[in-house]
């Protein structure tokens, strides 16, 4: 008996918008399926978010393009020349979508002078300066809510522990000096560093009233790297623990 | 009555012009310095010494004596130069990107200033038809002069010791015959939408692939608010960003022709938003 096949997953056809060039020549015929569906996606999708398009009306890879879109860190991730920056602040997009004229617009590239856009990341929508993912943890949620981290500008997590673990799949040592002085290698090293972290958490957790937003930032001021036994050490002893919501 | 004095005209000379003043200086005379768009005069109780940029017609004086003679008559005067008007007279799409358009379409309005004088009735048939009738280079001028705006440096014993800032009477309706060109400008941007690049002053700068419905009813509007308009051939347009101001470049009927200008929605953006994060 022959074998039944499973229906192949078939696209939509798009065609090009009227009027669509590329290069400075218009394009007439169909897009290609990934770009048809972006270009779909991207024009009907308030219709899709209201439900007017039914989202089950969607083809597979428009979908998938709708939920990238509809993630609230795509949302908040905006571009600049050839940056991401993230908006941690979520702010940013409602101030955008209330002006018709930057309504959804998430490359501001040609919308603010690069003094400006910069001023509004780094003092005003930005409450860390100096957070870099391969020296600190950021966390920065509610009291009383799930710990969440903090993503910089360009939307990775400032997370050092959960970085350190992929630094140790990809072949790196880990070490680390706890703070009375014992030296931990490997997973140990990455447990005595999160209990460490999950001390001072809770110390500000404490300090926190319900409800009250938590920044903690913890910068490892000493990490060394020896080339030769592909070793980096991180110094406990050597720590900076800020509580933002307590610096003026 | 005031003394007959000698009087030379000369071609600009900015050095000459200094060195004349030194002189005076030096010589501690009484004299007045009198800076203009037009020309520098150097008033003494000698001589009066004029340095022109340009050499304009008998007609152009004519023809501003006309406007300002229909002005005084004009019911409409008063109440203009009563009011505020801008005179920024350039504006391009928020966000425009940088880029190389093989050809655009471009829009003029034929003899905007002449036609929104007569249309707002501030000047007579009459001196509409002398205006017409003169060459584009000497219409200019002559409607420009109603906004004439000089300094004036009194030196006494060689010692400037006052100044002053002499303004047409009538220069509000040059300003107000800009802006009503400007809201014009930005009507038919609205109506463009994305299809909108940007203007200047008379002349809307459009993509070619504008359709056919909106660009019916930009000229519709231009039609029906009195003007005429003419479609200019424009090529190899060239837009690039450099921080907040656009250069472009592109040929005009056959002539390059570069325009510089700041882009004032990146201020006008980055106003709005700090506005609403304060609010919020």
């Amino acid at each position: 008996m022959a074998k039944k096949k499973t229906p192949q997953y078939q696209d939509r056809k798009y065609n090009y918008p009227k009027g669509f060039t590329k290069y400075g020549k218009s394009k007439t015929g169909f897009m290609t399926a990934a770009q048809g569906a972006k270009a779909f996606v991207t024009n009907n999708f308030d219709q899709i978010k209201k439900g007017t398009i039914p989202f089950d009306s969607l083809t597979q890879r428009e979908k998938r393009v709708y939920r990238g879109k509809n993630n609230p860190t795509f949302e908040n991730l905006y571009r600049y020349g050839d940056k991401s920056y993230y908006d941690p602040t979520r702010s940013l997009r409602k101030i955008l979508d209330n002006n018709p004229e930057l309504k959804g617009k998430r490359d501001l590239t040609n919308f603010l002078k690069p003094e400006d856009f910069k001023n509004l990341f780094d003092q005003r929508l930005n409450p860390t300066k100096y957070a870099d993912g391969t020296n600190s943890s950021f966390y920065d949620f509610k009291k009383g809510d799930k710990k969440q981290f903090y993503r910089d500008e360009s939307g990775t997590l400032l997370d050092i522990v959960t970085k350190l673990n992929k630094i140790k799949r990809s072949g790196r040592n880990i070490r680390v000096i706890d703070t009375d002085g014992k030296i931990y290698t490997g997973t140990q090293a990455i447990d005595t560093m999160r209990q460490y972290e999950s001390e001072q958490l809770q110390k500000a957790i404490q300090a926190a009233k319900e409800g009250q937003q938590i920044q903690l930032q913890i910068v490892y001021l000493s990490t060394d790297y020896n080339p030769f036994t592909n070793t980096v050490t991180y110094n406990l002893n050597n720590v900076q623990v800020n509580n933002l919501k307590d610096t003026p | 009555m005031r003394k007959k004095t000698n009087a030379a005209t000369y071609y600009k000379n900015p050095s000459l012009q200094e060195s004349i003043i030194r002189y005076y200086k030096e010589k501690q005379l009484n004299f007045v310095v009198k800076h203009s768009n037009y020309n520098t005069q150097i008033i003494g109780s000698e001589a009066t010494l004029k340095f022109i940029q340009t050499e304009h017609p008998i007609r152009v004086f004519v023809a501003y004596n006309k406007i300002v003679k229909d002005l005084k008559e004009s019911p409409k005067t008063v109440e203009i130069l009563q009011g505020e008007w801008s005179t920024d007279n350039f504006d391009s799409r928020n966000g425009l990107k940088p880029a190389f358009y093989k050809k655009i379409l471009n829009l003029d309005i034929s003899s905007a200033y002449p036609y929104c004088l007569w249309i707002n009735k501030l000047i007579t048939q009459d001196t509409f038809n002398y205006l017409m009738a003169m060459p584009k280079t000497e219409r200019l001028p002559a409607i420009g002069m109603i906004a004439k705006k000089s300094v004036w440096i009194t030196y006494t014993a060689g010692k400037a010791d006052s100044w002053e800032l002499k303004e047409g009477f009538y220069a509000n309706i040059f300003f107000y015959v800009i802006q009503q060109i400007t809201d014009l400008m930005a009507w038919a941007a609205e109506i463009a939408g994305d299809s909108f690049l940007f203007y200047w002053v008379d002349g809307i700068f459009l993509k070619p692939s504008i359709p056919k419905k909106k660009l019916d009813e930009i000229t519709r509007i231009f039609s029906e608010q009195g003007y005429y308009f003419k479609y200019e051939k424009v090529e190899n347009c060239n837009i690039v960003r450099d921080g907040d101001k656009l250069l472009i470049n592109m040929i005009k009927n056959g002539q390059e022709k570069p325009y510089q200008m700041y882009d004032k929605n990146l201020a006008r953006n980055f106003t709005k938003v700090l506005q609403q994060l304060e609010n919020a």
